[in-house]
C-alpha cells in the first residue's frame, strides 16, 4: 500500500479492524501510580478497568516523539507517503509529539499529521476512512483529503455513569457546566471543535439511551457508526440491534470498546454511539 | 601566557562525567518533588501529572548518560537527548526531550566544555523548546528556559566557571517561576506557579548542588511565590468547584499527633466537599457547610487554630457561576430565568444553570417588573423563562412579550417540570433547539405534591379535614391524611410506579432533612422497583413535591 496510515490508541479501534485495514497504531502510555502500561498493547481493557473499579487511579502520558520517528522511519521503508491520523490536540499532547516526531524522522517521503479534532472511535472512523481510501490505491493527496472530509462529518456522544473520572483526568473542558448539580443524571458529552462539551442531562440512564437513539437518528445517513461501551457489552450490543433498522450505513456497524487510554477519563459504565455521516453526494 | 593559562584554569572546563554527575543529581532532586511538582500542575490540563512526567524522562535520561559509550560532553550529551527523546513523557517530558536536543547541539564535538559553551548550548536548547510546542505559551517552562538562556547569553562572558553561570541560572529560573502568574491567567485563578517551570527549576537546581558537591539529601524544596498549603490547591480546586453554596470554611490546627484520617472521617459527617491535608503536628482543614461554628468548635478541640478562614459562598455565587461558565461577562446563546421559592429550589436551578432565579410561587405571584429586569440583567440576547407554577405563566409571557431581548417562556406549570425543562438547557444551544428540548422535557415528568388542607371539604371524591395532609397528582387530591409522609406514599401509589422509574423527592415546608430521610427509606421498601433520590427543596406550601420520570 502506497499511503500508509497511522494513528494513536486514543482512536479505540478494535484489533481486527486495524489489522484488516492495514492501520498502524501508536499507543500512548497509560499510568497506575507509578507502573506504566502501553495502552491496548500491555494493559487490557479488562485488567484496565478491574484495576479501576478497585479503586486504583489511572492516568494517561502521550506517546514518546521517539515513538512516532522510529514508527515513521520504519513505515516510509515499503511506502510511499505517511498519513497520521490523531486525537484532538485539545484534550491531548499526542498530536503534538506526532508532530515532533515527523519533523526529526529520517525518512524523505511526505508525513501529513492531522488533528482530528475527535476521540475515541469517532477518531476510529476518520481513520477508516482514510484507511479505506488508501486501500483504493489513492495518492497522498487524495487520502488527506478523505480524512479532512470524514472529519466534517463524524459525530459522537457518550453517556457517562459518572463525570468523576473526566474531572479526576482533568479533561471536563466545556463540559464544566455540568459540574455542582444538585441533582444526580447521567451526563452526556462529545467533542465539538475539539474540546468536551456537554450535550444532555437526563435524569435515568433509560432516558439517557432514549436521547442515544434520537443522536443516531439524526446523524443518519451514515458511512459507518459504532456503539461504544466500557463495561456493558451486552447493552451495547442490544442498542445496536435495535439501531440496525432505524440507521441506513454504507459500513457494516459493529461494537468497540473504550479502552484504557479513553477508559481513564471516561470510566466504567460508559455508553456511547459515534457516526461518520453520509457523505452528501456533490 | 600566564595570564591565559589562569584563563582557562578559572573557566574550568567541564566533561562528559560532569555531566553524568549533574544530572544524576538533577534527578535525585526532581524524585524528591515529584508530588510538589504534580499539585502545581493546573496548565494546560489540571492532572497532575507534570512532575511525574518530567521525573520519569529524566530518570531515564540519567541513566542513559551513565552508560554513554563514550565521555566526551559531546558523547554524553547526545547520549541524554537521544535517550529523552524516546522516553519523554507527557507534554512536560516532549519539551524537556527538545531542551536536552539543544544542550547535545551545543555541545556537540566538544570534549569540554565551559560556561561559553553551555550558554551557548542554552541558546539552542530554548529555540528547540519553543518549536515544540504548537502555540507557545508565556508562563510556563517555555519562559523559563527563555530568561535561562537569556542571562546566560549575557552573563557567559563575565562568569568564570561553569557553577557560576548556573548559579545565576537558577536564581533566574526561580524568578521566573515567582513571575509565571501574572503571566498565565490560570494560574493566578488556581494560586500556583506553573508546574513544569517550577519542575525546571529543580532540574537546574539539582544540577547546581550536584556541581557544588553540595551532596545534602534532596528534600522537597519550598514551592517559590505559594505557601505550602497552597501547593496541594489542586485538592481545594476540584472541592471548590463543585460546591457552591453555604460557609466554605478553610483553617489550620496544629497540635500534637493529629489524626489526620480520623479528622476527614469526623468532617465528612459534617460537611461537604471537605480536603483535609497534613501530618500529626499540622492538619489544614477545608470544607463547605451550612455551619461553620460547628468546624471550629471541632477543630478547637484537637489544637490550636490559625489561618481561619470562611467565606459565605451564597455572596460568591455569581462570581463563581460566571467563572464556572467561562470568563466574566462572556455571553451565552441562550441564558434562563426561573421562577421559583425556597433556598433549596433556588440553589437547584442556579445548579443547573440558572442565571436569575425571580423568587415566587403560590401566593406569591412576581411582578412584570421583576421578571423584566431578571431578563435585562441576564448575559445575552436570548432568554428562556421557566414559570413553574400555573398561576405565574400568564405573567411570565406577559413579561417576555414586553422584553426589548428575544424572551421566550417554556411553561412549565410545576417545579417538577421547570427541574426537568432546565435540565435540557444548555447555555450553548441554538435559542429555537434550545426551548424545543425543553418544551419537549416537560411531559416527561409527571409532578406529585403533598400540601396542607385549608378547609374542611370534599376535594376529587377525597373527604378532607381543615390541617390534614392532602396528597395531589398532577392537579388532582387522591390521598388524605394526618401525617406527609403516609399521605406521599398513598399518592405515588395511586400516581403508579413503574419499573426503574425516578422518584426524586423534595421536601420542604414543616419537615427536617432526617425526617424526610426515614420517610424515603420507607418509601424504598414500599417501591422497591423504582428508584428514589431526596432533596432539599426549602419551598413554602408543600411539605413534599416529587417528580416521577
Amino acid at each position: 500500500m502506497p499511503v500508509k496510515i497511522v494513528t494513536d490508541s486514543l482512536a479505540d479501534l478494535p484489533q481486527d479492524v486495524a489489522k484488516s485495514l492495514g492501520i498502524e497504531v501508536v499507543p500512548l502510555f497509560v499510568r497506575f501510580g507509578t507502573e506504566e502500561f502501553k495502552d491496548r498493547v500491555s494493559l487490557s481493557a479488562d485488567e484496565f478497568y478491574r484495576r479501576l473499579l478497585s479503586g486504583q487511579t489511572p492516568s494517561t502520558a502521550v506517546p514518546a516523539v521517539g515513538e512516532f520517528v522510529e514508527v515513521y522511519e520504519r513505515l516510509a521503508n515499503n511506502g510511499d507517503s505517511i498519513v497520521s491520523i490523531h486525537v484532538s490536540s485539545k484534550v491531548s499532547g499526542t498530536f503534538n509529539s506526532a508532530v515532533q516526531g515527523a519533523k526529526q524522522a529520517s525518512v524523505k517521503c511526505p508525513i501529513e499529521v492531522m488533528d482530528s479534532l475527535q476521540a475515541s472511535i469517532a477518531l476510529g472512523l476518520i481513520v477508516m476512512a482514510a484507511a479505506k481510501s488508501a486501500m483504493r490505491g489513492d495518492t497522498h493527496a487524495e487520502v488527506v483529503q478523505v480524512a479532512k472530509g470524514a472529519m466534517e462529518r463524524s459525530q459522537c456522544v457518550t453517556m457517562l455513569d459518572t463525570l468523576e473520572y473526566l474531572e479526576k483526568g482533568g479533561r471536563i473542558g466545556k463540559a464544566q457546566a455540568l459540574l455542582g448539580s444538585l441533582l444526580s443524571f447521567k451526563p452526556m458529552i462529545g467533542l465539538r471543535d475539539g474540546e468536551v462539551h456537554a450535550f444532555d442531562r437526563p435524569r435515568t440512564r433509560a432516558k439517557g439511551l432514549a436521547r442515544l437513539r434520537q443522536y443516531a437518528a439524526e446523524w443518519s445517513p451514515a458511512e459507518g457508526y459504532c456503539l461504544m461501551h466500557s463495561t456493558t457489552p451486552d447493552e451495547a450490543q442490544k442498542l445496536l440491534d435495535e439501531l440496525r433498522s432505524s440507521i441506513s450505513s454504507q459500513w457494516p456497524p459493529f461494537v468497540a470498546r473504550y479502552g484504557p487510554g479513553l477508559g481513564t477519563y471516561v470510566g466504567p459504565g460508559a455508553l456511547g454511539i459515534a457516526v461518520l455521516r453520509a457523505a452528501r453526494p456533490a | 601566557m600566564a595570564r591565559k593559562a589562569k584563563a582557562s584554569l578559572a573557566r574550568a572546563a567541564l566533561t562528559g562525567a560532569s555531566l553524568r554527575a549533574m544530572f544524576a543529581g538533577a534527578a535525585k532532586l526532581l524524585e524528591a518533588n515529584v508530588e510538589q511538582v504534580n499539585a502545581l500542575n493546573v496548565f494546560p490540563v489540571p492532572d497532575g501529572d507534570t512532575g511525574t512526567n518530567m521525573f520519569l524522562t529524566l530518570r531515564e535520561v540519567s541513566k542513559a548518560a551513565c552508560t554513554a559509550r563514550g565521555d566526551s560532553a559531546s558523547d554524553v550529551a547526545r547520549a541524554m537527548a537521544d535517550s529523552a527523546l524516546r522516553q519523554a513523557r507527557g507534554n512536560s517530558g516532549v519539551i524537556l526531550s527538545q531542551f536536552f536536543k539543544g544542550i547535545a547541539e551545543g555541545l556537540d564535538g566538544k570534549a569540554e566544555f565551559d560556561a561559553i559553551d553551555l550558554a551557548g548550548a542554552l541558546q539552542s536548547a530554548r529555540d528547540y523548546s519553543y518549536q515544540a510546542v504548537g502555540k507557545p505559551v508565556e508562563g510556563t517552562m517555555l519562559t523559563v528556559i527563555r530568561r535561562v538562556a537569556e542571562v546566560a547569553h549575557e552573563d557567559a562572558a563575565s562568569c568564570a566557571t561553569v557553577l557560576e553561570l548556573l548559579t545565576r541560572a537558577c536564581a533566574v529560573a526561580k524568578e521566573t517561576v515567582e513571575a509565571t502568574p501574572s503571566m498565565l491567567p490560570v494560574l493566578r485563578q488556581a494560586g500556583v506557579v506553573d508546574a513544569g517551570g517550577w519542575g525546571l527549576y529543580i532540574v537546574l537546581e539539582g544540577v547546581r548542588r550536584a556541581l557544588a558537591g553540595e551532596s545534602t539529601v534532596p528534600a522537597a524544596l519550598p514551592v517559590a511565590g505559594v505557601n505550602g498549603a497552597v501547593a496541594l490547591s489542586r485538592e481545594f480546586l476540584a472541592a471548590v468547584e463543585h460546591e457552591l453554596y453555604g460557609y466554605c470554611t478553610q483553617l489550620l490546627i496544629s497540635g500534637r499527633g493529629l489524626d489526620v484520617e480520623g479528622i476527614r472521617g469526623r468532617l465528612m459527617g459534617m460537611a461537604r466537599s471537605v480536603v483535609v491535608v497534613g501530618d500529626g503536628a499540622a492538619v489544614k482543614v477545608h470544607a463547605h457547610t451550612d455551619d461553620p461554628g460547628a468546624i471550629l468548635t471541632f477543630g478547637a478541640s484537637l489544637g490550636h487554630l490559625s489561618q481561619v478562614k470562611v467565606d459565605d459562598m451564597d455572596a460568591q455565587r455569581q462570581g463563581f457561576s460566571a467563572m464556572h461558565r467561562g470568563k466574566q461577562g462572556e455571553t451565552k446563546a441562550v441564558a434562563l430565568v426561573a421562577v421559583a421559592s425556597g433556598d433549596g429550589l433556588r440553589r437547584l436551578f442556579e445548579s443547573l444553570g440558572a442565571d436569575v432565579v425571580v423568587d415566587g410561587g403560590d401566593t406569591m405571584n412576581p411582578s412584570v417588573e421583576q421578571l423584566l429586569d431578571a431578563i435585562q440583567s441576564c448575559p445575552s440576547q436570548n432568554v428562556i423563562l421557566l414559570p413553574n407554577n400555573k398561576n405565574i405563566v400568564p405573567t411570565v409571557v406577559q413579561a417576555a412579550g414586553m422584553a426589548t431581548k428575544s424572551a421566550k417562556a417554556v411553561a412549565s406549570t410545576t417545579i417538577p417540570q421547570g427541574i426537568a425543562a432546565a435540565l435540557s438547557y444548555g447555555a450553548e444551544k441554538e435559542f429555537d433547539a434550545c426551548l424545543s428540548d425543553m418544551g419537549a422535557a416537560l411531559g416527561t415528568v409527571k409532578t406529585v405534591r403533598v400540601t396542607e388542607a385549608t378547609r374542611s371539604v370534599t376535594l376529587d371524591g377525597v373527604e378532607v379535614k381543615k390541617g390534614q395532609k392532602i396528597g395531589l397528582v398532577e392537579e388532582s387530591v387522591v390521598a388524605a391524611g394526618e401525617e406527609a409522609g403516609p399521605v406521599l406514599r398513598a399518592t405515588l401509589e395511586k400516581a403508579g410506579l413503574d419499573e426503574g422509574q425516578l422518584v426524586t423527592l423534595y421536601w420542604g415546608k414543616g419537615l427536617d432533612g432526617s425526617c424526610a430521610l426515614s420517610d424515603m427509606e420507607i418509601l424504598k421498601e414500599a417501591f422497591p422497583r423504582a428508584e428514589f433520590e431526596l432533596v432539599n427543596g426549602g419551598q413554602a406550601h408543600y411539605s413534599y413535591i416529587a417528580s416521577i420520570e
